[in-house]
């Protein structure tokens, strides 16, 4: 598993390596001693597809960690929904709706009292940011 | 003189000041949340700066960043979860005395430490920057070219992970900050024709994303554990045999900070780790350290904080951040419309002097908030971890949303958050990202000037001796990182084949 996930993890930075510097090879390459767009994108993504068949190559010491899927799934359903919701059902919402989400990433289940803090939270959210500092965000609706 | 009374004048401004309490408040409190750096404190707080001048907008990071510090060696005395590397050196014998019952005298002391390492830097910073701004002024693109690729060798040379990992994350971080409209010829590049890219990816949801965000998923498991501390301002005081013995540690301390401080790749972290080692060296007792030495907290702590006020000398006179955190304060300078070098320095002399003495009143607040607030300070480590996290997932939302109140941005922090995730855990640091791509655009412009003005001939970059200099510290410490697993295999071997003169297997 760890080899494994090694490989794949140099093999991924080589491929997106490889995408960019065929990318770059289309941007200018400049005239005479002005220097275009290309040679420095071109270089940099040459540089990581260079190390990471290095990294292929040459064995590493250390371990890999697999993820974390709980934590990893919530928290990041957790921006995804205030994402979909914050412009849609406005700043109060989106902000219970995240913290309910982020909040199944942890094995405690205490669901009321967290709600009303987070009703609370995205009140105070809303006083601060919209009203305080200007965001243009309604507290409900779009 | 006169540049202390200006200074002086700018940072006691009310504004000013409100925002350098507000700034170490702000600071010392994230801190303080295990698993919250400096740098994701730095990220979360500023967007809130954009609406504030620009001079108040970087005191109060500035005063985010050494709250931070501070705040990262509570955590690590009382609940053994350092928030940053430097604090980790904290740990080994802060959480010692805490089990011991002296968690109080480990606060004073750090307090106490890190004021005077931070005011020690403060001179030091004070004293060194016009000079160096002085030799900064003949700069030219060699020199400047020269001295970026010397940070980029330096981060990945240093650094505690594998060296091909570092230059991999450094290059990808360049890669990354090449986005967007080319100004030199018109070109976009890696736009996909997003309008939103054409003006390039913002500082703030790759460093929100990469530093916050992946620093939350990863604390969740671990972030919960808490132990009820209580602290009196009685139980703090120290002993007459722990200020004797944290005095010199302190001045050593700062020592190091002040030389770790403004070099390039290695920062309060280095600085700490020197400074413990020393200490255990110079110590008559070094197998007492690990269980409560007051010198391993005095020693490091001063030395940390003597380095985050250094580490300010490159980023102003130079405007070439030696680590992660000065990346994302050049970042912020530079949203503010200031742009750091030996320029800032005598252009806008209110700015620079205004935010060298905003420092000491910082450390000044540090020194009297936080001896009485340190109750304060416990009380929210016992806040459950599981209220905090998920309100700090929609600040930092919130923070990258308000950039061009645009879900756009919320969704690049995301996926800059996902592959700080990864690749931790594939054992990558984010830090040389933010590096390379703090610095790539600005190496990229001295290569194209110093190639202009060298029509074409790559031998300029070392036409001045200065740039021939430091090219030529690139190679030895690149080739001294390169060359290193590779030595210590070797002596690892000799050592082995070593015969056991007891003969025993």
């Amino acid at each position: 598993m760890n080899r494994m996930a090694r490989y794949a993890t140099w093999i991924t930075l080589a491929l997106l390596g490889a995408a960019a510097f065929i990318m770059a090879l289309r941007f200018g390459w400049g005239r005479g001693p002005q220097i275009g767009s290309a040679p420095l994108p071109a270089a940099l993504s040459a540089g990581v597809v260079i190390v990471s068949v290095l990294g292929l190559l040459v064995p590493e010491r250390g371990e890999v960690l697999p993820p974390d899927w709980r934590p990893f799934g919530a928290v990041v359903g957790g921006v995804v929904i205030f994402i979909l919701s914050v412009e849609a059902l406005g700043l109060v919402p989106a902000t219970v709706l995240c913290m309910a989400v982020a909040y199944l990433g942890q094995s405690e289940r205490r669901y009321a009292g967290f709600l009303t803090y987070a009703v609370c939270f995205a009140a105070g959210v809303w006083v601060v940011f919209t009203q305080g500092l200007g965001l243009p965000v309604p507290a409900f609706g779009g | 003189m006169e540049n202390i009374i200006l200074g002086l004048s700018t940072a006691l401004l009310p504004m000013n000041l409100l925002a350098c309490l507000g700034g170490v408040i702000l600071g010392t409190a994230i801190g303080v949340i295990p698993g919250i750096g400096a740098m994701a404190a730095i990220a979360l707080i500023l967007p809130l700066t954009f609406s504030l001048d620009p001079t108040t907008g970087i005191v109060m990071l500035a005063g985010v960043y050494y709250g931070a510090e501070y705040g990262g060696s509570t955590a690590s005395i009382l609940l053994n979860l350092p928030g940053t590397p430097s604090n980790a050196i904290t740990c080994l014998d802060g959480y010692p005395m805490a089990q011991q019952g002296r968690a109080g005298v480990a606060l004073f002391i750090t307090t106490i430490a890190s004021f005077v390492g931070g005011s020690i830097g403060i001179v030091v910073l004070t004293l060194l920057t016009p000079v160096i701004v002085d030799v900064a002024v003949a700069f030219g693109p060699a020199e400047y070219f020269a001295l970026i690729l010397l940070c980029f060798v330096a981060v990945s040379a240093i650094g505690a992970l594998d060296v091909r990992k570092n230059i991999a994350m450094i290059l990808i971080g360049g890669l990354v900050s090449t986005v967007g409209i080319d100004l030199y010829d018109g070109s976009y590049r890696y736009t996909f024709g997003r309008d939103e890219l054409i003006d390039g990816l913002s500082l703030v949801p790759v460093a929100m994303g990469l530093f916050g965000l992946s620093e939350i998923i990863l604390s969740v498991r671990n972030g919960g554990t808490r132990a009820k501390q209580s602290i009196t301002l009685r139980s703090m005081l120290p002993t007459r045999e722990d200020w004797r013995r944290m005095g010199l540690p302190m001045l050593r301390g700062a020592g190091f900070g002040c030389i770790f401080g403004p070099l390039p790749g290695t920062g309060p972290s280095v600085a700490a780790l020197t400074s413990y080692a020393t200490e255990r060296r110079v110590s008559k007792e070094p197998h007492e350290f690990g269980q409560g030495r007051v010198e391993g907290i005095a020693g490091p702590e001063a030395s940390n904080n003597a380095a985050v006020q250094t580490a300010f000398i490159p980023t102003l006179s130079l405007g070439i951040p030696g680590t992660p955190t000065m990346a994302i304060m050049i970042g912020a300078l530079m949203i503010h419309g200031v742009v750091p070098g030996p320029m800032l320095v005598q252009n806008e002399p209110a700015l620079f002097w205004g935010l060298v003495m905003s420092f000491w009143i910082g450390n000044l607040l540090l020194l009297v908030l936080n001896i009485p607030l340190i109750s304060v300070w416990v009380a929210l480590l016992n806040i459950p971890y599981r209220l905090l996290y998920p309100s700090i997932i929609v600040l930092i939302c919130i923070g990258s949303y308000s950039i061009s109140n645009s879900t756009f941005d919320v969704g690049l922090m995301l996926g800059f958050g996902v592959l700080g995730y990864v690749l931790r855990r594939q054992g990558f640091a984010p830090a040389p990202l933010l590096i390379g791509f703090v610095l790539t655009p600005m190496l990229e412009e001295n290569l194209r000037r110093g190639w202009l003005m060298g029509r074409g001939d790559p031998l300029y970059f070392a036409s001045s001796p200065m740039a021939a200099i430091v090219l030529l510290m690139c190679f030895a410490l690149g080739g001294l990182a390169l060359a290193g697993p590779a030595l210590r295999r070797r002596r690892a071997r000799r050592l082995n084949d070593i015969p056991n003169p007891g003969g025993h297997a």
